[in-house]
């Protein structure tokens, strides 16, 4: 699984969430046990200073006793010792409670302390001593310790004030014990929703995987599937299934080329054998020219048939080229070219074209002109008048060739763009019937829609595409998005 | 066949059996040909020697004709006219020949010995600095540039602008055939790799031939069969 990058992208999130998580709660941690600390000596310091600056050792002592009556200590955890004479303690090397008079609140603990009172004794009356460590006493929880701070009362007495860390010690555990479990709490939740996600992803993936596979093996009409959610996939999918279908497209044509070679390549090869393979043994030189020149004729016929495929075979001509075109003068300048033709056709060409421009290719453009009036010329019939005209529309350019000739039966017209496709009038008129498929594949690649009526009577073409604009480009109708 | 000038020719062709097709129908024409079958080669020979024209295959071993025909043109600066042959004829391809330097360029679908040699003549008239009259006279022919304007021995000929264009380009090439591929190109300006459906190209010469016949008595263009045409010499017999 930790091949997956999604799958090493949320691991390594929630590392780093983890670590962050434990140092932010350290952090803290320390910064409360600063803060507390800080606190409560502050406290201590305070509450020594107020009783031993009440009066000598007898105020001192009636203090303590009212505060005891009153139980109205400043913090729960505070208490007090009185020690009437130091001196007690330091000759008898006794623990606290031993020499202490009075002892509000002091836990057992404290009063099996054997303290430094020497120092006390050393200072002068009202000095503070703090005595907050003391190495042989432990008692259980986070803060085995309390803070003590003494001050000298009158000559021989010694006020002790402290603060016992355990019940604090204990709810700053139980605090720290809260948020370890909620943390826990939290990643178990994060890692279900991360798997949950993940999976889902891994699912699609899986799906355009075996739908990408199934292409490869050959069903090149499958498509991946696209789900409403997740926009990058869906984006991606639509990306793969326009590419896929375009793969589909340029291997059908690659096939029809090649049914199509063999088709109609067969029959200009069998009369080249037929017309080279012939040798009479007392064949004229001249005979043999002929031959010779019949043969070099299908050979060309083949050629150009060859060519012709073979060019429609390639993909979409290079996007080097691609310029503004003036279709108004191409237009003109293929008239021009035609004209004879027509002409020997007792032909009449009637000409409205009207400025207007597209972007593609330059020879793409002159051959679909070619090819469309070329087809007119020669199927309209004798003495037809053809009508050539190009321009903007609302918002797009047109191109319509019409003639009056025969026309064709509906069912003609669907086929008409079809390659090899000849109507049933043409005859013996020469062609490869490439021309207009030709036509067809130009003007998609140009993004010109085509439409074919009845011109009642004849028949009319009509090209629309979008003018080019002032970048000089023009949207073609390929792009998907 | 025109005698004309002996020119000196390099040709660089990897393809033996065109090479030997071409070279030996040069050689016909009275021509002098140096053969090669790689780019790097023939750049050497161009590089030190001076041709008339030289002709060039776009797909050769060990350095390619259009690198060739690049580093010919800018890093020697030769300035020798250049007929490129290729297989790949796809407008843009020409453009881009033409743009790295060839004079001109001619798909193999569209070549023969008579198309290539007639393209050879033409390049090698191009390159020979002449002036650009105003009026070009040829045997009884006058043609004025400036209102594309036909006389034949003082009498109007009434033709059209493509007609004139034709016309023009017959008498500059003077004799020499004009193929209906050049004519496509020159006159018609036609960039698509493939010839029109129909040889309109010769119903334009029909209709030029019949206008000029009508004025002069005589028919001017010579049919050269299979190939193009040419303008008859004044000095030709008249048919």
């Amino acid at each position: 699984m930790l091949r997956s990058t999604l799958a090493r992208f949320l691991f390594a999130q929630l590392i780093l969430l983890t670590l962050f998580v434990l140092g932010f709660a350290s952090f803290s941690f320390t910064e409360l046990t600063y803060l507390l600390d800080r606190r409560d000596r502050q406290m201590v310091e305070r509450e020594l200073f107020r009783l031993t600056t009440t009066g000598g050792p007898d105020a001192v002592k009636s203090e303590l006793h009212a505060l005891d009556l009153a139980d109205q200590r400043v913090v729960p955890d505070i208490f007090y010792i009185f020690v009437p004479d130091i001196r007690d303690c330091v000759d008898h090397h006794a623990a606290i409670g031993e020499c202490a008079d009075s002892s509000p609140w002091a836990a057992p603990a404290i009063l099996r302390l054997k303290l430094d009172i020497a120092k006390v004794a050393a200072g002068p009356p009202g000095t503070p001593q703090s005595l907050q460590r003391q190495t042989d006493f432990t008692a259980p929880g986070l803060f085995p310790w309390y803070y003590l701070s003494a001050r000298r009362v009158g000559d021989n007495s010694a006020l002790l004030v402290g603060i016992d860390r355990k019940i604090l010690g204990s709810e700053v555990t139980r605090f720290s014990a809260d948020m370890v479990l909620a943390f826990a709490g939290f990643l178990v939740l994060l890692i279900a929703g991360a798997t949950y996600y993940f999976r889902r992803v891994m699912l699609r993936i899986g799906h355009f995987s075996d739908a990408l596979n199934q292409v490869a093996e050959g069903a090149l009409a499958t498509r991946v599937p696209l789900a409403r959610a997740g926009f990058e996939l869906t984006v991606l999918g639509r990306c793969i299934n326009a590419m896929l279908g375009r793969i589909e497209d340029l291997v059908l044509e690659l096939k029809w080329f090649t049914d199509s070679m063999a088709h109609d390549l067969r029959t200009p090869l069998t009369r080249l054998r037929m017309r080279l393979g012939r040798t009479e043994p007392n064949a004229s030189r001249e005979e043999l020219q002929q031959r010779i020149a019949a043969g070099l004729k299908e050979l060309d016929t083949v050629q150009k048939l060859f060519d012709a495929s073979l060019k429609l075979a390639k993909s979409e001509a290079s996007l080097r080229h691609r310029k503004v075109i003036d279709l108004a003068a191409e237009i003109a300048n293929v008239v021009e070219f035609l004209e004879p033709l027509a002409t020997a056709q007792g032909q009449k060409i009637v000409l409205d074209i009207k400025p207007v421009t597209l972007f593609g290719d330059e020879a793409m453009v002159q051959q679909l002109a070619s090819n469309v009036m070329e087809n007119a010329i020669k199927y309209s019939g004798k003495g037809s008048e053809i009508r050539i005209s190009c321009g903007t529309g609302a918002n797009a350019g047109f191109l319509e060739i019409s003639d009056d000739g025969p026309g064709l039966a509906p069912e003609e017209r669907n086929g008409l763009f079809r390659r090899f496709e000849r109507g049933k009038t043409v005859g013996q008129t020469p062609g490869t019937g490439l021309g207009l498929y030709i036509v067809k594949r130009y003007a998609n690649w140009l993004g010109m829609t085509i439409t074919v009526d009845d011109n009642e009577p004849g028949l009319r073409l009509r090209f629309d595409f979008l003018v080019a604009g002032k970048t000089g480009v023009s949207l073609s109708h390929r792009g998907n998005f | 066949m025109n005698a004309g000038r002996p020119l000196t020719i390099l040709l660089v062709e990897d393809d033996d059996v065109i090479a030997t097709e071409l070279s030996s129908a040069f050689e016909r024409e009275g021509w002098t040909v140096e053969r090669t079958a790689d780019g790097a080669d023939g750049l050497r020979r161009a590089a030190e020697k001076a041709f008339s024209v030289i002709v060039l295959d776009r797909m050769l071993p060990r350095l390619d004709g259009m690198t060739m025909l690049e580093r010919l043109r800018n890093a020697y600066n030769v300035t020798t006219p250049v007929l490129v042959l290729s297989a790949l004829e796809q407008a843009d391809d020409k453009v881009d020949g033409l743009e790295v330097g060839a004079d001109d360029y001619l798909g193999k679908q569209h070549l023969s010995v008579e198309e290539a040699i007639a393209r050879v003549r033409a390049l090698d008239r191009r390159a020979r600095p002449g002036p650009h009259p105003q009026c070009r006279l040829w045997g009884g022919l006058e043609l004025w540039q400036k209102d594309m304007r036909v006389i034949y021995a003082g009498r109007h000929v009434d033709v059209a602008p493509k007609e004139y264009a034709i016309l023009k380009l017959l008498v500059e090439s003077e004799g020499d055939t004009v193929t209906r591929r050049m004519i496509l190109e020159r006159v018609f300006n036609w960039r698509a790799a493939d010839d029109p459906g129909t040889n309109v190209v010769d119903v334009h010469i029909h209709r030029l031939r019949d206008k000029l016949t009508k004025v002069a008595g005589l028919d001017l263009i010579r049919t050269d069969r299979g190939l193009g045409y040419s303008i008859r010499k004044p000095s030709d017999d008249h048919a």
